[in-house]
């Protein structure tokens, strides 16, 4: 934990440093000279981001010196990552598939390509929970609750 | 006051959408939280968007009907294979799981299902009570008040991240930032928005929150996916004899009374409280030595507890907008989005509103005893469930949830992103709540802060001169040193 501990710090760092540079491009307010203007705020927050990354980073730096070249269990097993990124590019191209082909057909595409992914065997359960999970979702939202659902690019 | 939280009850009990979708929601509740993994700040970020096109008093009848049966439903787990369902129910396994390994876990599972229904209506009762006095006492607050208010409430990331205090802070004040994104609350003027129109409102609660709870929680099951799960056995159902129920009684108080008290203090949720009660029931008992060895009270203990818990946490929610925990943060988020600011003036503004949560909040409980006592052996069920089914069914109503509150296609793209970042988070154990709670509050905070710089004309002094204001920042400040020193022997 240490290790990631100092990762954690970097990229805190990294980040605030990024919203230091994007606090620029906000423009100048007329009750500026009173209420200390837009960008302060999120400029206050950038340094108290870097002041806690630093103690992050000075508090685990010397336990860090201590335990190198002790062996230590890996946080992300790549046996672990290759599925949840599998998954992960399901998710992401199920959502662009939204975009062209509304809600009903990409979350049937999305059930049935996780419940393949996951190696499910059982036939009218893959059937079944593809199916029925989108009409039933949609059934509610869209004609219950009358909240309208992506209908996507070919058919809206 | 009584005749008015009679209209409450009225108002639930003769409508049958509200009836249904408490029941539906304890139902929903129950299941959710008795699957290891799911909690309840999941179940209720992922219904949420259920209860856009539903009338107030509905929505808040699904959404607090899940907060209640999903704390009653971890102990089922709890119980049966030793695994919580929720954080909350594991002082239940102390005790729960020997029950089973010992052949009582129709005894168990019923003291579980009587302690949380009679922690929970307790806690009604003292919300019902002390609400409303807290509300009127902050009715006195104006802007330096209410910066104070919002800066205790981020204190709050303090004690809920014991594990590492600046990593928990550091999630904090990254929330705040992405608060910051949007049109200035004062000024109207643009900012990190990068030209993109949707991002002018700032980011959008719901994806936000489905975004950090739920996809995360589902990269997670993917991780042990293929891992095989214990298989349910049949079990006995035989419950409680009435003269055991009778002498479980006085020790279901006083732990509903803690776990109330516990969930008040913002910060400390459901765990805290069961842990707390469950070590004070084992401190003043005559048979302390057969605490752990799977004894009735070792369950009654720390399931009032944790279901007191969310009443207690709904005080100062509704009476001061501060979340006490997570799932309050995903509740206060609920409120925001139709249009309900709790805080003080809810009591005065909206009191119907107020009675009808209360009405639904003491109802929830109820049902929950009822349905928890007939369907035992039905919830145990729901473990049997493969999680191959569960995590595809979760990923389509969280991409539908994060649509529906715009109607927009860039919200499921920020699911996507919080949902990845809230993952790798918690993989480097940085937790993901102070996001929610900084989000929520951020914006408080700074609205009234420059609010008050207008009230005095550039001057800070509101900082040190107003006392409620000065009370409220020290005990902020209080929260986070004492946090501080509470963690320096553990990481020494």
């Amino acid at each position: 934990m240490v290790r990631i501990n100092l990762i954690v710090s970097g990229v805190f760092a990294l980040f605030a440093f990024a919203v230091i540079a994007a606090t620029t491009l906000i423009p100048v307010s007329a009750d500026q000279p009173l209420t200390q203007g837009s960008a302060t705020f999120p400029l206050i927050l950038s340094f108290v981001i870097l002041g806690l990354s630093l103690a992050l980073f000075l508090t685990n730096i010397g336990q860090y010196r201590k335990q190198k070249g002790v062996p230590r269990e890996a946080i992300f097993k790549s046996e672990q990552m290759k599925i949840v990124a599998g998954g992960f590019l399901i998710i992401l191209l199920s959502a662009i598939l939204m975009l062209v082909v509304g809600f009903i057909p990409a979350m049937m595409a999305l059930n049935l390509a996780f419940l393949l992914y996951f190696k499910v065997k059982n036939k009218i359960l893959i059937a079944s929970v593809s199916i029925v999970t989108p009409i039933l979702v949609y059934v509610v939202f869209q004609i219950v609750l009358s909240i309208p659902l992506p209908g996507g690019l070919l058919f809206s | 006051m009584f005749a008015n939280l009679m209209q409450g009850f009225a108002s639930v009990l003769t409508s049958p959408s509200v009836f249904l979708f408490m029941v539906g929601g304890v139902l929903a509740g129950i299941t959710i939280g008795a699957l290891p993994g799911l909690t309840a700040t999941m179940g209720v970020a992922v219904l949420l968007p259920l209860t856009f096109g539903m009338e107030p008093s509905t929505g808040f009848a699904l959404l607090l009907s899940v907060y209640c049966g999903a704390m009653y439903g971890g102990s089922i787990s709890a119980i049966l294979i030793n695994t919580p369902g929720t954080p909350a129910a594991a002082a239940t396994t102390l005790d729960g799981y020997k029950l089973a390994l010992k052949g009582d876990v129709g005894k168990a599972l019923a003291t579980s299902t009587i302690a949380s229904s009679f922690g929970g209506i307790l806690s009604v009762l003292l919300l019902i009570t002390i609400s409303p006095l807290l509300a009127q006492f902050a009715l006195r607050f104006a802007a330096p008040e209410f910066f104070a208010l919002a800066v205790f409430g981020l204190s709050i990331i303090a004690s809920i991240s014991s594990q590492n205090i600046i990593k928990g802070l550091l999630a904090g004040v990254f929330g705040m930032i992405i608060a910051s994104i949007g049109l200035d609350p004062v000024a109207a003027v643009p900012r990190f928005t990068f030209g993109r129109t949707e991002l002018l409102n700032g980011v959008s609660l719901i994806p936000l929150l489905v975004g950090l709870f739920a996809l995360p929680q589902c990269f997670l099951e993917m991780e042990t996916i293929f891992v095989e799960s214990k298989v349910l056995k049949n079990f006995s159902s035989k419950l409680l004899s009435m003269k055991e129920i009778i002498s479980l009684l006085p020790l279901m108080l006083k732990s509903s009374l803690i776990g109330a008290f516990i969930g008040a203090v913002p910060g400390a949720g459901g765990d805290i409280a069961a842990f707390t009660a469950y070590n004070e029931a084992k401190r003043s008992s005559k048979k302390k030595h057969l605490f752990g060895t799977g004894i009735l009270e070792g369950v009654a203990a720390p399931e009032s507890a944790n279901n007191a818990s969310t009443g207690g946490a709904m005080i100062p929610l509704l009476s001061l907008a501060v979340p006490g925990d997570a799932v309050t943060a995903v509740l206060l988020g609920g409120l925001i989005i139709k249009g309900i600011q709790p805080g003080p003036l809810l009591f005065k503004e909206q009191s119907g509103l107020v009675n009808t949560i209360f009405a639904i909040m003491f109802l929830a409980n109820v049902i929950m005893g009822v349905v928890g006592l007939f369907g035992i052996k039905t919830f145990a069920k729901a473990l049997s469930i493969p999680k191959k089914v569960i995590v595809p069914i979760i990923i389509t109503l969280s991409m539908v949830g994060s649509y529906s509150m715009n109607s927009s296609m860039f919200d499921i793209f920020v699911t996507i992103l919080f949902g990845v970042i809230g993952y790798l988070m918690i993989k480097a154990d940085v937790i993901v709540s102070p996001i929610v709670l900084a989000v929520i509050l951020g914006p408080m905070a700074e609205t009234n802060f420059r609010r008050s710089l207008i009230m005095f004309k550039g001057d800070m002094s509101f900082l040190y001169t107003r006392p409620i204001t000065v009370v409220f920042l020290a005990i902020a400040i209080f929260t986070i040193v004492s946090s501080l020193v509470k963690q320096r022997p553990k990481s020494s």
